[in-house]
């Protein structure tokens, strides 16, 4: 039977937490993340997005344009939606705590204020670091990050998902993020011909058979459909 | 080409080369292919030239990519006002230089 690499992420994720999310441009980010979160959600009492500056609504603008309203509706139904440093999500989105901060060290106190009401098992999806690595500065990611981290993981019934863009930081700003995370993905893309293949590859899981491995994924219609890569490059 | 129009070109190259090099020629070739200009339509009409990005790469990374292309003219040109987004860099280039 085909293993998808996103079962093997989620079942990890729900054993061990955070788990990071590395992304590069074209790579379709929303489409994996929307994927796992379908995936994960029914699991979970509480399902939290934090969004760093627009990137919740960035993603639903995506995700609604691909798929219907009503799906994204959804899957989304229910969010308690903490947003930090927004300019239209604020309308649009309307979340439940808004954040306007450029310090870590305010931004994690009044996450860790708003989270701490809420109780049981929680997912939690944190979007658009690397948007506030861009905007504010990459010193305060590195700031910022351990404590978000260990904050929000400090329950033990917490599942964390982050994503981060790891091409436009230096290599020591990602090898720090990536010290912080139990689970480890790979989304990029290969240029063939001036085509775009999309790719995951899992780095780090509590699955060490399935480390390293790589799969070629495609949308075909509403579904992704993955085809793993062997050590050689071949399709099987 | 005009100093605005340029500038902007030069940072768009700059947010496309930091965030894969490997997709320049990409980004160009989509870009004549379905708008018919190149880089510079992101001079002429800013929002056409997002939605062609965030319809080649997504959204969010075409959100990633205007962000590093508001950050080019922080870190490399000095720029201080609060900008959000491609349409007001444009106009506020254009202002500075008078077109």
């Amino acid at each position: 039977m085909e293993v998808n690499p996103l079962e093997i992420l989620k079942e990890s994720s729900k054993r061990i937490s955070p788990t990071l999310i590395e992304y590069e441009i074209g790579s379709e980010i929303e489409i994996i993340l929307y994927t796992l979160i379908k995936k994960l959600r029914q699991e979970y009492q509480n399902f939290i997005i934090i969004s760093f500056h627009d990137a919740y609504l960035v993603l639903r603008r995506y995700l609604e344009n691909v798929f219907s309203k009503t799906e994204v509706n959804t899957a989304f139904d229910g969010a308690h939606l903490i947003s930090v440093n927004p300019i239209l999500e604020t309308e649009e989105n309307q979340p439940q705590d808004i954040i306007k901060s450029t310090h870590h060290d305010i931004i994690v106190g009044r996450i860790l204020e708003a989270t701490s009401k809420i109780n049981g098992e929680s997912l939690f999806i944190i979007l658009g670091l690397d948007f506030f690595g861009i905007r504010i500065g990459k010193e305060e990611l590195i700031d910022l990050f351990p404590a978000l981290v260990s904050t929000i993981g400090r329950k033990k019934n917490n599942n964390v998902i982050m994503t981060l863009n790891v091409k436009v930081f230096p290599q020591s700003l990602v090898e720090i993020v990536n010290s912080f995370a139990f689970n480890v993905a790979h989304v990029g893309i290969e240029l063939q011909d001036r085509e775009i293949r999309r790719y995951i590859t899992l780095i780090r899981t509590v699955f060490l058979e399935y480390n390293l491995k790589k799969w070629y994924y495609t949308l075909l219609g509403k579904k992704l459909v993955f085809k793993r890569v062997n050590s050689k490059g071949l399709i099987f | 080409m005009s100093s605005a129009e340029d500038i902007v070109v030069r940072a768009v190259t700059y947010a496309v080369e930091k965030a894969n090099p490997t997709l320049k020629n990409l980004l160009e070739f989509h870009l004549k292919t379905t708008t018919g200009k190149g880089y510079e339509l992101a001079y002429e009409d800013p929002k056409r030239f997002k939605e062609a990005v965030s319809k080649l790469f997504g959204e969010y990374s075409g959100r990633l990519l205007e962000m590093l292309i508001i950050s080019y003219f922080k870190e490399k040109v000095g720029l201080k006002e609060n900008i959000e987004d491609l349409e007001d860099l444009v106009r506020y280039v254009k202002k500075i230089y008078g077109e």
